[in-house]
């Protein structure tokens, strides 16, 4: 064997110098070497520096706001089940929300009631006003006016997501700042004091912001991100869209002045958008209103939505009423979820003229399926909304839907303008309003003798014309306040048993908060 | 700046501080390892004996000597490593199920028979509680290829995913690329003082190492293995609807009402329909015998101053199951040369390309699919209808494709006698492609597409100085000094798109052209039901280390390793962290007992160390980040509104703050290893302490910030037990017969030590997955509702005294016909409240025994495995008793596979509850499901047969060995669970009656050397 082990030679200082080399490459730039940015995250310090930073951020909270209505199908479960007009087909979970067992041990019931999702949409705006002054500092093309725009924007998201709030847990923490990194507990506040807060920030917010977007209101000039109106105006909040909320807002503590003269003011500049009433058509057909961005003759725009457009690719399987209440035959689908029973329908669809549902004198079949589609089965099928796909050649195969969250359109505030009316006395322009939507609908006028209560025949008519659009719940609410006589529901209103109860995660995790009184010994 | 260069410089100084302090003329050449991965082993295997001359000679080409595995000694005790004799026979497809059962402390368990789909291993128990799939990949144990740590598949793909049931891609396992005939050794370094060199990658309770084999010296070798073989279906008993019928009459006679007739399922309804009620002979279809087999040749040739060794491999590993498989090509390149006497180059390549053809299920279909049809209807028991969904299904295609390459280039630089230097590139990619289309006939005539292709890379480069010498032939002085950069590169590119025109385009093509408008929309499927996914991981580890160790005489070891590592994932400024470790040895033999006949050798050690942890995601190491989160339910890949991109806090998957520190592990290890009765009983013997600190924990709350949860360090988990290996040659040398029995065990004790923020107890994951974490208990333990029988009579309710109210559940009162739920706070409301923590999801025993003998020619081995102390919860039964529940929705808990018509379980061991019942009383939570999963598993039976230990075989014959062997496999299992094969449960111990069995299997095959 040979020795390779080397002897001493002068070629050894070229080794040991090679070595020192390799070894010494990597230590120059340690701190190079591992200052590598995630992809895909944003860090803090490199969020708040643009103009598409604060784009990013404000569509952000609109798509939380859309995040915490269409989980779970919340919008319609917080708004039309409980106590409402549909029933479960074959779910324990959602029979238990229409009969208000809303304790029940259920994977859905237990996420409904936790309102992380609200507080997000809180979060995220709060973190928005308090960074949007250093885009603004470091931003020269940031415009004093489109800050505005954009915060007067999200101080109305937060305030609608704390009357979200209000409405289904009464009390809730009041958390106007973002407190990064403490999350310290905070206690319940009372409700009048969160909607104090909620009335002042949607009217700083009404304040600020224009009736169109791209259209050169004085309060926003010229074109909006770079965008023409037909980006926004469909989609994002406007002036009418906050005194729409604000009448609601003003509805909920019953204060009547208030609503008539919101739902006034709206209804009065309701041209400059304009907001229109729709023709029965447009409501019910698949590309009409609840496209969110219908293409469509008019091209009617809803007061105040949140949509989720196909052609965007945001087109969903759930968090869609479709996903409740369509079956065969107009999905690939044997049953629906929930539905209308055929008496309910009944009851309610009782002028043969009506456009939206009515059954013809002669054959006792249905005039139109717009409301209802095959009715003469044992389950049938509300097909009022019915956005598949684009809403367009519609392929009945694919489940996935388009349609918009609408909180009001005009026909909406028509009818709590004449609420507001009635309950303040004035009986005649109540029923002008009511009539009006009446005409719409080609039903006949009211009639006091044959009706009865104007009130009834209101909320009535409301029942009818917003179903599924996730009012019910909370007209019950206005109209047993108003009526004052039946006693199991002013029970539940007495109680707080009109309010969900706290999810068992948000109680243990914060020990300031405890459960709802109705809710505990249940 | 200036900082951290000295925390660069601190590991090299260390090294060089020493080793300056040393000079001396004599010195001894002395095996050192090429890589990182010198681990001083030599004074603990009690059978290393002094090298050889060739040995020798082959130590400065490749640290690791050939261990042929002909020349293979099946008397040599192996504490610490398997035996690859066996590896190479049986037809295994993956490293795990080589060293399963092979090694005391390293638990594996295979969910599932199907070829190449992921296996977990876990050594000294879990600090990580598991509850989804990315904390079974966190918890993994790091594999090092020939000192190439290998890059596994990240987690982050789940992300994106709706439900956690399979990664995006082929999701392959990655150790099925390994082929066992080119191994030599497989090591399991568990005692930090071993590990702690590997570094952070080395936290999850030590190393997998692999060594290839190496060229040989001097002439020329072709070696050939081939085994063939055939898998065998089992024998089940299929049902048909009049089966399902009869189980569910019982119920409808006592408790249904009007409703729950009325709703009866329309399969079972209509008595006539063949497909339902006819013969259940779907499993013709669906279980095959299949023929299993692997062929490998190597060709090795050279001299001292270069030598090669190439070798080919094919594998073809079928389960009868769902017509699944997996097929591993194999090529492999080994070079060293010396092209000048102090210098020695080695290079490696290994290629693998392994393609896999998946299982069926529905449930992994719709998992990728992401869109659920109705499932009234379930796929029919009969033949022919279950023909006739298969003849649909094959009109789809599902190409799961991987390859996988690494490789070495490694230079070592002998200055002296004393003085070495190594320095060595390295890679690991692997890349894999799924390429999948599913018909709309399945599917409501919505049909889908979609493509992934992500990859794996990492590039390391390391360089290490190392001192070695023997002064007075009693104090032997090693030192090394070393740096290592690695980089890691994960990606993935994913789309998907539905409901494309027909059937027959199935690719979804885009438009290619950067300059026009249309660009990368896709071509024939529509754009706003397509999705798109790129996503990245980088990450960067910068280490440098410095060991000492000294030897006194024969009797005195001790050693010191500090090292310290930068972390790109890592908080800006917490970057760097510095642990030592240190280790001590005795050898009592040869200190004090050498003249005690009856004891051979009797060594004690003693180790403690740190390993530090790295974050698994770059996203720590920003601190407060945005990102997208406009998920709600069944819309996890929601990035816009209006079509433009938003961005908010990550709100669903938890704030990630400042201030977040580098976790560590600590482990202490006391051992003794001893050799009895002129070393023919062996026996290792380990004490662990393994604790690991300050682990990033996502807890939940913050709920009124929007946060679902946020990451927070201080979990702290102790994982305590014992190591046990013991090797007998029960006869002596000069027998013709010779029997060698061996055994291994762990017991391992998990106590949870500390939550976040000094909470005691909180309750993670939901659903059948929620599990409570309570400090001074496990953290794998179930969480559930203790079941005493059932309410008979209304009257039996207990009423609370002072409201007169019944006992509830939730709030739902309970009434007759209910489960009678332990309320273990006495307030009359049974809630998760009154749940307990019950049993264990892993073992605290786990091991195997076996034996190998000897007969002239002949060799007949056999190896058990067990897992002790062990629970299974049964959600497969809970979800047939549950019928009513699983019925007419459309979710994944209520598909039914075709195998829901194979009998499985006894019914008859759960009462007759109200399944209709509000409290659902067949819900899984509850310890009326939870079965003892511990079993006993004879793995496998071999005989081989040496022909040329033939009498009359020449001396001279070029074929200098060959051997014939049989083998079976998954011969039996003893178990106490009712339900299937105990393995085959989901990694947290739920069985949800997936998993295809683990099948019996035969094969035979010869090996040869020329």
């Amino acid at each position: 064997m040979k020795n390779i082990t080397p002897s001493i030679s002068s070629s050894r200082v070229t080794k040991w110098c090679t070595l020192m080399l390799l070894c010494c490459l990597p230590l120059a730039g340690c701190k190079k070497l591992l200052d590598i940015e995630s992809n895909h995250t944003v860090a803090e310090s490199n969020m708040w520096n643009s103009h598409e930073d604060t784009r990013s951020a404000l569509i952000g909270v609109y798509g939380l706001m859309r995040a915490a209505l269409a989980n779970n199908n919340a919008y319609w479960m917080y708004g039309e089940l409980r106590n409402g007009d549909f029933a479960s087909v074959n779910r324990q979970d959602l029979e238990a929300i229409v009969k208000n067992n809303l304790h029940a041990p259920m994977d859905l019931l237990k996420d409904l009631s936790n309102w992380r999702r609200f507080y997000a949409v809180i979060n995220a705006a709060n973190l928005f006003l308090e960074h949007v002054g250093d885009v603004k500092a470091r931003d020269p093309k940031y415009s004093e006016q489109n800050m505005n725009v954009d915060m007067a924007q999200v101080r109305f998201l937060r305030a609608f997501s704390y009357f979200w709030l209000v409405r289904l847990w009464g009390d809730v923490p009041l958390i106007t700042a973002s407190h990064d990194g403490e999350f310290a507990n905070k206690p319940r506040e009372t409700q009048q004091k969160v909607l104090a807060f909620i009335e002042q920030e949607l009217q700083a917010a009404a304040d600020r912001l224009p009736y169109k977007y791209s259209n050169d209101d004085p309060l926003q000039q010229g074109l909006y991100y770079n965008a023409g109106g037909d980006k926004w105006n469909y989609v994002l909040i406007k002036k009418l869209g906050v005194y729409a909320v604000m009448a609601h807002v003003a509805a909920w503590q019953a204060k009547y002045s208030m609503v008539e003269a919101y739902t006034r003011f709206v209804l009065d500049n309701a041209g400059k958008v304009p907001h229109n009433v729709l023709k029965t058509e447009d409501l019910t057909s698949s590309d009409g209103i609840f496209t969110g961005h219908s293409n469509r003759n008019d091209k009617p725009i809803p007061i105040w939505n949140l949509n989720a457009e196909y052609t965007n690719g945001e087109a969903s399987y759930s968090g869609h009423i479709e996903a409740l209440t369509l079956a065969a035959p107009l999905v690939s689908k044997n049953l629906p979820e929930i539905y209308v029973p055929k008496d309910t329908v009944l009851g309610l669809f009782d002028q043969l003229t009506d456009e939206r549902f009515a059954l013809d004198s002669i054959t006792g079949a249905p005039t139109t399926d717009r409301y209802f589609t095959n009715f003469n089965s044992h389950i049938p099928v509300f097909s009022k909304i019915k956005v598949l796909q684009d809403g367009g050649a519609v392929d009945p195969d694919f489940r996935i839907y388009g349609s918009a969250i609408i909180f009001t359109r005009v026909e909406e505030l028509i009818l709590l303008r004449a609420e507001a009316l009635a309950v303040l006395g004035n009986q005649s322009g109540s029923i002008e309003q009511l009539n009006q939507i009446r005409d719409l609908r080609k039903l006949s006028r009211y009639n006091a003798t044959l009706e009865g209560n104007l009130i009834d025949a209101i909320f009535k008519e409301r029942r009818k014309e917003l179903m599924g659009e996730g009012w019910r719940w909370f007209d019950l609410i206005r109209y047993h306040k108003l009526k004052y006589d039946d006693a199991a529901f002013l029970k539940l209103i007495r109680e707080g048993g009109i309010y969900w109860p706290i999810a068992d995660d948000v109680l243990s995790q914060n020990k300031l908060i405890s459960q709802q009184p109705y809710w505990l010994n249940r | 700046m200036h900082f951290i260069v000295q925390r660069c410089m601190l590991g090299f100084l260390i090294g060089c501080a020493v080793g300056t302090a040393s000079a001396s003329p004599k010195s001894a050449l002395m095996k050192v390892d090429v890589s990182i991965s010198g681990t001083f082993q030599g004074m603990q295997d009690s059978t290393v004996k002094p090298l050889t001359g060739r040995a020798k000679q082959d130590s400065i080409r490749k640290a690791n000597i050939p261990v042929d595995t002909n020349q293979y000694k099946l008397t040599v005790f192996r504490k610490q490593s398997i035996d690859l004799q066996k590896a190479a026979i049986y037809p295994f497809s993956s490293l795990q199920q080589m060293v399963k059962g092979e090694v005391s402390g390293l638990y594996i368990q295979e969910p599932s028979g199907e070829p190449g789909t992921e296996m977990g291993m876990l050594i000294r128990g879990t600090a990580i509680p598991m509850l989804s799939h990315k904390d079974v990949n966190d918890a993994q144990p790091l594999v090092v290829l020939d000192g190439i740590p290998l890059i596994m598949d990240h987690p982050f793909a789940y992300d994106i995913k709706q439900y956690d049931f399979n990664r995006i891609g082929p999701n392959t396992n990655l150790l099925a690329a390994i082929d066992p005939n080119n191994i030599a050794s497989i090591e399991v370094l568990k005692d930090y003082a071993d590990a702690a060199i590997y570094g952070p990658r080395a936290v999850n309770g030590g190393v997998i190492s692999i060594k290839t084999k190496a060229p040989v010296i001097g002439g020329r070798k072709i070696a050939f293995n081939s085994w063939m073989g055939v898998a065998q279906k089992p024998h089940i008993f299929t049902t048909n609807a009049q089966y399902e019928n009869n189980f569910r009459q019982p119920y409808y006679d006592r408790y249904a009402a009007l409703e729950g007739i009325l709703t009866y399922p329309m399969y079972l309804r209509d008595s006539a329909n063949a497909a339902y009620y006819g013969p259940a002979n779907w499993s013709d279809l669906y279980y095959k015998n299949k023929i299993t087999r692997g062929v490998n040749a190597s060709l090795s040739s050279g001299t001292e101053l270069a030598n090669f060794r190439f070798a080919a491999g094919n594998e073809q590993t079928q389960n009868p199951g769902d017509n699944t498989r997996l097929d591993r090509y194999n090529a492999m390149f080994e070079i060293n040369m010396v092209p000048v006497p102090w210098l020695t180059m080695s290079t490696m390549i290994n290629a693998t390309r392994l393609e896999r053809r998946r299982n069926r299920s529905l449930r992994d279909r719709f998992d990728e699919v992401q869109y659920l049809p109705d499932l009234t209807s379930p796929l029919a028991p009969n033949k022919a209808a279950y023909a006739a969904y298969l003849n649909e299904f094959n009109q789809s295609f599902d190409n799961n494709r991987v390859n996988v390459l690494n490789g070495f280039f490694r230079l070592k630089a002998q200055f002296s006698k004393d003085w070495n230097f190594t320095s060595s590139l390295y890679a690991d990619y692997n890349e894999g492609t799924r390429d999948l289309f599913y018909p709309g006939t399945i599917m409501e005539t919505v049909n889908y597409v979609s493509n992934y292709f992500g990859y794996n890379q990492r590039v390391g480069i390391s360089n290490s100085l190392n001192f070695h010498h023997l002064f007075n032939n009693r104090h032997e002085l090693s030192l090394e000094a070393g740096q290592i950069f690695e980089s890691d590169y994960n990606r993935y590119n994913y789309s998907y798109a539905y409901n494309g025109p027909n059937d027959q385009i199935k690719l979804n093509l885009v438009y290619s052209d950067p300059n026009q408008g249309n660009y990368l929309n896709p071509v024939a499927y529509k754009f706003a039901v397509t999705s798109m996914f790129l996503d990245k991981q980088r990450h960067r580890l910068l280490s440098f280390y410095g060991r000492a160790a000294y030897k006194f005489d024969k009797y005195l070891d001790f050693s010191v390793l500090l090292r310290t590592d930068g972390s790109s994932s890592a908080q800006p400024d917490n970057w760097w962290y510095t642990s030592p470790t240190f280790s001590l040895g005795y050898n009592l033999k040869n200190a004090l007992q050498p003249d005690i006949n009856w004891l051979s050798d009797l060594r004690l050690h003693a180790s403690w160390g740190r390993i530090a942890r790295l974050f698994t995601d770059d996203k720590f190491g920003e601190g407060p980040q945005y990102t997208s989160d406009l998920f709600y339910s069944n819309n996890t890949y929601l990035y816009s509104y209006n079509a433009l991109p938003a961005i908010s806090r990550p709100y669903s998957t938890g704030y990630i703050g400042t201030g977040i520190k580098w976790p560590y592990s600590d482990q202490l290890d006391l051992g003794l290893d001893a050799a009895l009765l002129n070393h023919r009983v062996n026996l290792a013997f380990d004490f662990y302490n393994k604790i690991d600190n300050n682990m990033l924990l996502n807890i939940p709350g913050g709920y009124e910030y929007g946060y679902t949860s946020f990451y927070k360090n201080g979990l702290k988990v102790r994982n305590r037990g014992i190591d046990v290996s013991i090797q007998v040659n029960a006869l002596s040398s000069a027998s013709a017969l010779q029997w060698i029995p061996y055994a291994n065990l762990n017991y391992n004790q998990n106590t949870l030590l500390a939550l976040p923020g000094g909470v005691q107890e909180m309750v993670v994951g939901s659903g059948v997955n929620a599990r409570k974490l309570m400090v001074g208990k496990a953290i794998d333990q179930f969480w559930l509702l203790e079941n005493h029988g059932i309410y008979n009579r209304e009257k039996d309710i207990p009423v609370d005294p002072k409201t007169q109210r019944r006992l509830n559940y939730k709030s739902m009162p309970i009434s007759a016909g209910d489960p009678i739920w332990k309320d273990t706070n006495g307030d009359y409301s049974i809630t998760d409240d009154d749940k307990v923590m019950k049993g264990h999801y892993l073992p605290t025993i786990s091991g195997g025994f076996g034996s190998n003998l000897t007969y002239h020619n002949f060799t007949f081995s056999f190896s058990f495995y067990f897992a002790l102390g062990r629970q299974i919860l049964n959600q497969d039964m809970a979800n047939r008793l549950d019928f009513v529940n699983h019925e007419g929705q459309i979710s994944m808990e209520a598909i039914k596979e075709i195998t829901f018509w194979q009998k499985v379980g006894d019914y008859n061991r759960y009462p007759l509850y109200d399944p209709w019942s509000k409290v659902v009383p067949y819900r899984v939570d509850q310890d009326l499901f939870l079965e003892n999963g511990s079993y006993l598993k004879l793995r496998n039976v071999s005989l081989q047969y040496d022909l040329t230990k033939l009498r009359g075989w020449s001396k001279r014959s070029p074929i200098h060995g060959l051997t014939v062997y049989g083998t079976a496999s998954n011969l039996f299992t003893i178990t106490p669970y009712s339900g299937r094969d105990p393995e085959l449960v989901y990694f947290n111990g739920v069985d949800n009656g997936y998993g295809l069995p683990n099948a019996k299997t035969y094969t035979l095959g010869v090996k040869m050397d020329f």
